[in-house]
């Protein structure tokens, strides 16, 4: 996959001068809300599970911040985070039970999740028929999108500390590990003494903080939310994850190749306005062909060395 | 220390609907090696799963180093020292060896994993116990005797008193059974006891110092390895004397009916030639992982083959191959994993037996009842299922019994030439017998059987004539009556021989 | 497939229908209490044919999940037909084409998309089969909709002033009489779909394949199932189910086509049938249950709304909790008649110590 990436960065590089120069910030920017998430989602399909949720708890966290804010609830920016993290657990734990302890198919569970939060938003008690919109955010909020360190947007920074975390803890803590003992063999882990159900619901729940903070970063991004504002986002996320080669099956999947895959649909995302005139309507195009062909590429690549492999034992 | 490491007396589990062990007793002495027979569903396994802490027994107790324990969990029985090594290894294929050896007990520099030192521990372990592969390579990249070795170094890196082998062999070749071997006798020589699971006499002769034989959720009893033989072993398998296991019968071989000619698939198998006549029961057979099962896949188009040619009847058959069509040519599969390939679990004998002839049992478009019913009675008849009725599902049969339900589906389907894949496998002592005059007869009324199988006597006395299989090639071919079981052997480890068969043409042209 | 006695056999369809009935009563109850009559059979009827668009995608997608398949495309390749056809329709009607017949071509050509898309997902389904069904058909959904924006950009086509398009408009705002009754067309044409596929799945070999494959595909193929082309021939089937849901669609979105239409149609298709009693993980369903949740769905949402005067947005909330709970139930009955033969179990051990159950 590294290597699709550099081959499109490259390609891009030469269609249009001075691409990378102009764009690796804007690169990293576009694709931190989708990583976040794609963080999340890795642990969750790492138990075998998966979350079609999420965009839709980001939805719900954001609005529900939004509307404190705008009620004066809340004033500082690590209120916020705090809060959207919150809902966004809550919503996964939710999700977590009822999968692990009730046996639902999790896909079943996340559309009824989806259902449900997108069902709240326009609630009365949050936001009835209106929306979150510049006005009613403070303005130590708005600016902290804007700053900035060592040239960077802080917005990065929090990405990369998201993953960092979530990556040490699935490689070098005992509860991480457990999550791929989960995916891998359900039942051996359990034979272990692996607490499938609990290892499950944790999953799913920092899966549902990983969506509620992308809410805080959307808001501040945006400066507003709606209903269904980012309908269709669990598609990237899930995408972002399929391109790192991380296993729907659970079991096998690393950061690292989430990040690629993030940004390999940031890439993708950010150089198709450059490259065709009709920016907008081309970009949803291509965007579709090329993670279609993206995703298929890797199985071909998979298959090809596999193959290479069986050769290799046969020689041998 | 008491005289016996272990000992567990009165041992009673009860599931929904079965008493799984009554009033088991069985004792363990250090640095020995206690094997455990009995047919499936005798209670072995659930006995195992008593000792390792995945079930709790309803009565009795577990006495170890002569104090009571209670084995609430899994990880409760390793703390004891007691480990277990299954017959499909019970790993995470996805992580690495390193960690699937230390899983649970890694090594940790404050709350983190040190990932450095568990890989250089696990490798040392890996080497102590003979190993020749990396601690960093992912298990899903070994073989299956490679990961019973992993299994192995988990065990001992969890200082084990008490290693639980639950059909270690099952699924490896004969050499890598004498390896397995050597491990478990230096390892009884080290003081460690050892609980072997088997089906194979060769395992329990040639490792085991005490037998206990299981019957029916009972232990029958515990004798010395040089107080008894194998018949005695059957007979208190079984219950009974068992009459003629292998029945006799007179071979009317008739025309050639199925010929493979030069088939090969890269990686997999090469140029392998068979034919099979009317009235014949070929045995194919070699070490697990020959390349059998993959041929017999190739012939029915599962997976493709990058060469060759397929006869039947003497008509070549050319174009695509798919199940669908090799049915309609008159050819039945009995596939090796029943389970997976051969049954729908949940689904009555009825609609089993119906599936393959779907589109037959119609009244214009519609599906007729009576149409399916009529033939999977007829089945049931013919075949002595042993079930309620016809809507019994197969996951409430004995593994014999969902056998007999397969080889339903072929004949409903009026194969003329059956294929079947370790027909006997998972299957207890009494079907066993059936399944074979069964098979008899099926030749006797002129149909072709081709059989694969790994268990020796099976194919010396069923076969009338045996092709051998090494390292995807058929290294041997004669007629069962002048071989022995040192000649197949030999035939199957042989790697440097190789038969070419003699195409049509060729022997056409070698005749005149 | 046991068929152990009817109530057993359809227990499922026996629960959907209770539940109906608790909704209704609970609505008449509602309803006389306002000492009106909005909620009477004839107004529910009249009231359903917004909640029918997706129902033919529902029965599409029952295919789909029989054989333990999903296909979250059919949102996006029921807007890309619609785009086909408008787009087709009026650059045949603007080089000078008759309408009738350019109207058919154009309604051809939208079945044809429909099928095309289905084909599409079932080949890369039965080509990758190390991706599921999931992931291909996201990947597609994207690609789907990409066509879209590419054929229609931002724009919306409008054919409200053509006489012929406002056939589709009849199609979908047509009603029959029957007694003092006026059934929507669309309801007449879902069940006349439902009734065929109700005998293919239930009494057709056809049917049979299908959840042999959902119930264990392996074991299908080698029993002489040709899962690939079946399982082909069912996503081109589902295509031209969403292709006919697009049609209605136009008529209802009163004769207008946009490249953002349809969003998230995949998701009421799929919850139907799931609550319908088609579980995701394939082998079991009845399409008399998709019936009735269909049903179930329309007069939930027109009850809730009308009556109780609730917003959309908490109609929704009430589907996304009643579908949760639908697929709750089972587990948990099962669990506790787990739970009692265990403890039947081991009374009767403490009973007889040493003899066998």
């Amino acid at each position: 996959m590294a290597v699709i990436l550099v081959l499109l960065i490259i390609v891009v590089c030469i269609e249009i001068p001075g691409y990378f120069e102009n764009n690796y910030i804007n690169i990293l920017k576009n694709s931190s809300l989708n990583l976040v998430m794609a963080a999340g989602m890795l642990c969750v399909l790492l138990v075998g599970s998966i979350d079609i949720s999420v965009a839709a708890v980001l939805e719900l966290s954001a609005a529900v911040a939004g509307v404190l804010m705008r009620d004066g609830h809340i004033q500082s920016v690590g209120m916020m985070f705090a809060v959207g993290i919150l809902i966004g657990a809550l919503a996964g734990f939710l999700t977590g039970v009822l999968t692990s302890y009730g046996r639902i198919l999790p896909i079943i569970v996340t559309l009824g999740m989806t259902y449900v939060c997108r069902a709240l938003i326009p609630m009365d008690f949050i936001l009835g028929m209106d929306k979150i919109a510049r006005i009613d955010l403070t303005d130590s909020f708005k600016d902290f999108i804007l700053q900035k360190f060592l040239g960077l947007p802080l917005i990065i920074y929090i990405t990369l500390a998201v993953v960092l975390l979530i990556g040490i803890f699935l490689k070098y803590t005992k509860t991480g590990r457990s999550l791929y003992a989960v995916g891998s063999n359900v039942k051996a882990a359990a034979m272990r003494g692996v607490n499938v159900n609990l290892t499950k619901v944790l999953a799913h729940t920092i899966c549902g903080a990983t969506a509620g903070m992308a809410g805080i970063m959307r808001l501040a991004e945006y400066n507003a939310i709606e209903k269904g504002a980012c309908n269709g986002g669990e598609m990237y996320v899930i995408a972002a994850c399929v391109l790192g080669g991380v296993s729907v099956m659970g079991g096998y999947g690393k950061m690292i190749g989430v990040v690629i895959g993030a940004a390999l649909i940031a890439t993708i995302d950010s150089a198709i306005p450059q490259l065709f005139i009709d920016a907008t309507m081309m970009k949803e195009f291509f965007k579709g062909i090329l993670i279609l062909a993206a995703i298929l590429l890797n199985v071909l690549f998979q298959r090809a060395s596999n193959k290479r492999m069986k050769m290799k034992e046969s020689a041998k | 220390m008491a005289e016996h490491l272990l000992e567990m007396n009165h041992i009673t589990k009860v599931f929904p609907g079965t008493k799984a062990l009554d009033n088991v007793s069985f004792n363990l002495k250090a640095g020995e090696i206690h094997a455990i027979i009995g047919e499936n569903g005798a209670g072995k396994s659930t006995f195992i799963q008593v000792l390792t802490g995945v079930f709790q027994p309803d009565g009795g107790e577990i006495i170890l180093d002569g104090k009571k324990v209670v084995m609430s969990n899994p990880v409760v029985a390793e703390k004891h020292g007691i480990s277990a090594i299954y017959q499909h290894p019970a790993s995470y294929p996805d992580l690495s060896v390193a960690e699937n050896i230390y899983i649970g007990h890694e090594f940790k520099t404050g709350p983190f994993v040190n990932w450095a030192k568990t890989n250089r521990e696990a490798q040392k372990t890996l080497d102590s116990a003979g190993a020749n592969f990396q601690a960093t390579a992912p298990v899903s990249s070994l073989s299956v005797a490679q990961q019973q070795l992993v299994e192995i170094a988990k065990a001992l890196s969890q200082n084990a008193r008490i290693l639980i082998m639950d059909e270690p062999t099952a699924a490896l070749s004969r050499r890598e059974s004498e390896e397995l071997y050597e491990i478990a006798k230096n390892l009884r020589d080290k003081g460690v006891a050892i609980i072997l699971i088997s089906h194979r006499f060769e395992d329990i002769f040639g490792l085991a110092d005490r037998v206990t034989v299981f019957r029916d959720a009972h232990s029958i009893g515990t004798w010395d390895i040089h107080e008894v033989d194998e018949p005695t072993l059957v007979r208190h398998m079984v219950g009974h004397e068992i009459g003629d296991y292998f029945p006799a019968r007179e071979p009317k071989i008739g025309k050639e009916v199925l010929r493979i000619e030069n088939m090969s698939r890269e990686g997999y198998f090469r140029n392998v030639c068979l034919n099979v006549h009317a009235g014949e029961i070929v045995g194919v057979t070699g070490l697990v992982g020959a390349g059998r099962t993959e041929v017999i896949e190739a012939l029915f188009g599962v997976t493709g083959a990058d060469s060759g040619k397929v006869f039947i009847d003497g008509k070549e058959i050319t174009g695509k191959r798919s199940p669908r069509r090799m049915m309609d040519l008159g050819l039945g599969w009995l596939p090796e994993d029943r389970a997976r390939q051969g049954l729908h679990l949940r689904w009555g004998i009825k609609q089993n037996i119906s599936l393959p002839i779907i589109d037959e049992c119609r009244n214009g478009l519609f599906i007729a009842d009576e149409k399916e019913r009529a033939i999977s009675e007829e089945m049931k008849d013919l075949l002595s299922i042993k079930a309620p009725s016809v809507e019994t599902t197969p996951n409430e049969l004995s593994g014999g019994n969902q056998q007999k339900v397969v080889i339903g589906k072929l004949l409903a389907a009026k194969s003329k030439i059956l294929i079947l894949d370790e027909p006997t496998k998972g299957v207890d002592v009494g079907s066993k017998a059936q399944i074979y005059r069964l098979m008899n007869d099926l030749v006797s009324q002129g149909k072709g059987i081709l059989m694969i199988s790994s268990e020796m006597p099976e194919v010396m006395n069923m076969s009338d004539r045996i092709y051998v299989v090494c390292e995807g090639r058929i290294t041997m071919e004669a007629p069962a009556k002048q071989l022995s079981q040192e000649d197949i052997l030999k035939a199957a480890m042989n790697t440097d021989s190789e038969r070419r068969c003699e195409s049509e043409s060729e022997k056409k042209s070698a005749d005149s | 497939m046991k068929r152990k006695s009817p109530l057993k056999a359809y227990s499922w369809e026996f629960m959907l229908v209770g539940l109906l009935v608790v909704l209704w009563i609970i609505f008449e109850i509602k309803d006389s209490s306002r000492g009106r009559d909005v909620f009477n059979f004839a107004r529910m009827m009249s009231g359903m044919s917004v909640y029918m668009l997706y129902s033919f995608m529902a029965l599409g997608m029952a295919l789909i999940l029989g054989m333990g398949d999903i296909d979250i495309s059919v949102g996006a390749s029921a807007t890309l037909s619609a785009a086909v056809m408008g787009v087709l329709y009026r650059s045949m009607t603007s080089g000078g084409m008759a309408n009738g017949p350019a109207f058919a071509i154009a309604i051809l050509a939208c079945l044809a998309t429909g099928c095309l898309c289905g084909f599409l997902n079932g080949f890369l389904i039965t080509r990758f089969r190390e991706l599921f069904p999931m992931i291909v058909t996201l990947g597609t959904m994207l690609f789907f909709r990409g066509f879209c924006y590419l054929f229609l950009g931002g724009e919306t086509l409008k054919f409200e002033n053509d006489a012929t398009w406002a056939l589709l408009k009849k199609l979908y705002n047509g009603s029959i009489e029957i007694g003092s009754v006026s059934f929507p067309t669309i309801i007449l044409w879902f069940l006349g779909f439902a009734a065929v596929f109700y005998i293919f799945l239930h009494k057709m070999s056809g049917g049979r394949k299908l959840f042999a494959i959902g119930e264990n595909r392996i074991s299908s193929r080698c029993s002489g199932v040709n899962v690939d082309r079946f399982e082909l021939l069912m996503f081109v089937v589902c295509g031209f189910m969403a292709a006919v849901s697009a049609l209605f669609y136009i008529g209802c979105a009163s004769a207008t086509v946009r490249a953002d239409a349809m969003q998230g149609y995949e998701m009421y298709a799929i919850a139907v049938a799931v609550l319908g009693g088609f579980s995701t993980s394939g082998g079991k369903g009845n399409i008399i249950g998709v019936v009735l949740s269909v049903l179930i769905f329309g007069v939930m949402k027109k009850g809730l709304g009308t009556l109780f005067g609730f917003s959309d947005s908490t109609v929704n909330l009430a589907v996304g909790i009643v579908l949760i709970l639908a697929s709750l139930l089972p587990n948990i009955v099962q669990y506790i008649s787990h739970k009692k033969q265990l403890k039947k179990q081991q009374t009767d051990i403490q009973a007889f110590p040493s003899g066998k159950p």
